[in-house]
């Protein structure tokens, strides 16, 4: 009865101009963001951030979420109409979606895709809203140990959901717990490896770090690929008819898994929405009675793909507002917002302010509803808005970054660091080192090394194993770590055999 | 620190030297990032001694960069033993790395250049030379898009939000 009282409250207090005209600016980036290829939603969110400067943090968190949730189906949406993916996790989208529009049936790919993203995002929600009072509640009776196994957990999920690059996934965690501890210890505040630079006392700032790995390196490799001088696709009209609502109803129990599957994964720090749609395609290819027509243009295939990839955003929030980990990229950026506006994620944050977790699940309920009537009002009028040439997109972007990362210390040697780690970000990709690792490792980093020495003042290292829940939290991080090693040894002895 | 700092670059161009036109010159680029993670492992190990020693029941300042370093390190070698036992993915193919260069060039000098000439003529400098750099041929469209930002800006970021852009010897 709380959480709905809580809810109503927050829905309460969205049901004025401002904060519907701040949804729905969200909401309009967030589909033109995620339409553009080449703007992943943590880009969008990461880029967007200066602008919630000057709002309350709730209003700035509130736009944030609608741009995550909003980027998310509007990858869908250039995936469908010219086989362009606008995110990662809409790569699946295209596998069916593009064929239904070569067969002259865009129109249903396109609705599907919508009502798919819509009810997901739902069930996302639905689920959020279900689990994170009682696990934040959960969360708060945590010791530092306790905290310290979660954090390694979460980074050994994300090193192992690196699939065949999990070495590379560790490598790159390794690299941001390193980087982070440049600046004061947070214990004893010893000055670690600043010589004497004053601007390097608080260490790096996380928004350059983010705007620099998640936007620029992304920019970097778009030039060097030569997509600057490539001539835009042109796209199909879209004018055929949209789904009825009996071909809607068809689809209801692959939406249902694929929606309670995506937010699932999307709890796993790191798995976040191209995982989710890989995997419930899959599952829906398994379960369907004609597997054959999947990759050809069925139905099922669009509506799984985005259903899980709007629901795993219900599913990363989860663990970021209850515990302080971000289950995916984007919601590390949030993470760095939530920061800025003074606000320390993870149980405390809904005894301290329960009012902006709840108007924060109230607005991705209203995010969602918009998302519905713009996506409804035409999809064509948003690749139009996408389709601008990359020889003017990312001179912007570069202009955006600048601003982004200079306004969270008013320091210039901050957009430096961006454009420094847009360099390293562009190496490590080339290389195909994974980079949200990097940011995860800096973001925990505080977290981890606070826990573990707090810990072994406490009692030592012998306190991680006499707790518990810590050692089968260690446990499960040791198993994630152990799974590739052994699936790669097993191969390699078929390999031989 | 800037001895640290040089050794970096040096420590690579004596790696890349290394690979030359070789058999690993396909993992050059691996090699040679694995090479950096190696140096900056060890430069975090070893200054670690320095630090100052509030030693409080088993953990210092010092205990996280070890256990980080030292983890890099161990992972970093194992990448490296894999790429020498051809177990690695090869470098990608070289595409237009100039004008990455470049283009990272006209960022750092935009950069360099706001405190002398402001951020609304140091950006809109840059939007310019990026826009050509990148391919557009029109003038047209390339002074649209610098004036265009430079009055988005001012409008929204400063006037707007109130954010105090860095300012030079005009404005």
């Amino acid at each position: 009865m709380d959480t709905i009282s809580h809810l109503s409250e927050g829905l309460g207090a969205l049901m004025g101009p401002i904060p519907l005209l701040v949804i729905l600016a969200g909401v309009c980036v967030g589909i033109l963001g995620g339409a553009m290829p080449g703007i992943s939603p943590s880009m969008a969110v990461a880029l967007l951030l200066p602008f919630t400067f000057g709002m309350s943090p709730s209003m700035g968190l509130v736009m944030l979420c609608a741009i995550y949730l909003a980027a998310n189906y509007g990858g869908s949406i250039t995936a469908v109409m010219i086989n362009t993916p606008g995110t990662p996790s809409a790569v699946v989208t295209s596998f069916d979606g593009y064929p239904l529009t070569r067969q002259g049936k865009a129109g249903t790919a396109l609705g599907i895709s919508l009502i798919a993203s819509v009810m997901g995002g739902f069930i996302g929600i639905f689920i959020l809203v279900l689990f994170s009072a009682p696990l934040a509640r959960f969360a708060l009776k945590f010791w530092p140990a306790e905290y310290f196994a979660l954090a390694i957990l979460g980074l050994s999920t994300i090193a192992s959901l690196g699939g065949g690059r999990w070495l590379e996934s560790f490598i790159a965690v390794l690299l941001g717990l390193l980087l982070n501890t440049i600046g004061l210890d947070p214990l004893s505040g010893v000055s670690r490896y600043t010589f004497d630079v004053m601007r390097l006392y608080d260490g790096f700032s996380f928004i350059p770090v983010l705007i620099g790995l998640f936007a620029l390196s992304e920019v970097f490799n778009g030039i060097e690929s030569g997509e600057t001088v490539r001539p835009p696709v042109e796209p199909d009209s879209g004018s055929s008819p949209w789904p009825s609502v009996r071909d809607y109803l068809k689809l209801k129990y692959s939406m249902l898994r694929a929606g309670v599957l995506g937010t699932v994964i999307g709890i796993f720090p790191g798995a976040g929405g191209t995982i989710a749609s890989f995997i419930a395609y899959d599952v829906e290819k398994r379960l369907s009675k004609n597997p054959d027509e999947f990759g050809k243009g069925a139905p099922a295939g669009v509506a799984a793909a985005e259903a899980s990839n709007s629901s795993s955003v219900g599913g990363a929030l989860v663990p970021l507002l209850t515990l302080g980990i971000p289950g995916s990229s984007s919601a590390a950026v949030l993470i760095g917002a939530l920061m800025i506006h003074n606000l320390q994620p993870g149980p405390e944050l809904f005894t301290k302010h329960p009012e902006i977790v709840y108007t924060l699940f109230s607005s991705l309920l209203v995010a969602n509803v918009i998302i519905l009537a713009l996506g409804l009002l035409g999809a064509r009028l948003w690749i139009k808005a996408a389709l601008i040439p990359k020889r003017l997109l990312y001179p912007l972007i570069f202009a955006f970054s600048f601003i982004g990362s200079y306004a969270v210390r008013s320091s210039v040697f901050d957009v430096g660091v961006c454009l420094a780690f847009g360099l390293i970000g562009w190496l490590l990709t080339r290389a195909k080192f994974p980079v949200s690792p990097v940011v995860l490792g800096m973001i925990l980093g505080t977290m981890i090394e606070k826990n573990l020495r707090a810990t072994l003042m406490m009692g030592g290292y012998s306190l991680f194993l006499s707790r518990p829940l810590s050692l089968s939290l260690l446990l499960l991080a040791l198993a994630s770590v152990a799974v590739p090693l052994v699936r790669e040894r097993r191969a390699s002895l078929r390999r031989r055999q | 620190m800037y001895v640290w700092i040089a050794g970096l670059p040096g420590v690579l161009l004596l790696a890349g030297a290394a690979v030359g036109n070789g058999r690993y010159a396909p993992f050059r680029l691996r090699i040679l990032i694995c090479t950096g993670l190696l140096y900056l492992s060890f430069v975090f190990f070893f200054l670690s001694f320095g630090l100052e020693e509030i030693e409080a029941v088993g953990s210092s300042a010092r205990t996280a960069p070890r256990l980080w370093s030292a983890g890099l390190a161990l992972f970093t070698l194992d990448q490296l033993r894999r790429i020498f036992t051809g177990r690695s993915p090869r470098d990608p193919e070289k595409g237009d790395i100039p004008r990455v260069f470049l283009t990272a060039g006209v960022v750092a000098l935009a950069l360099w250049g706001m405190d002398i000439a402001g951020y609304y003529i140091s950006t809109g400098v840059m939007l310019l030379l990026l826009s050509l750099l990148l391919g557009e041929r029109r003038p047209v469209v390339s002074l649209s898009l610098a004036g265009g930002w430079i009055l988005f800006s001012w409008a929204v970021f400063s006037r707007l939000l109130n954010l105090n852009l860095p300012e030079g010897i005009f404005f």
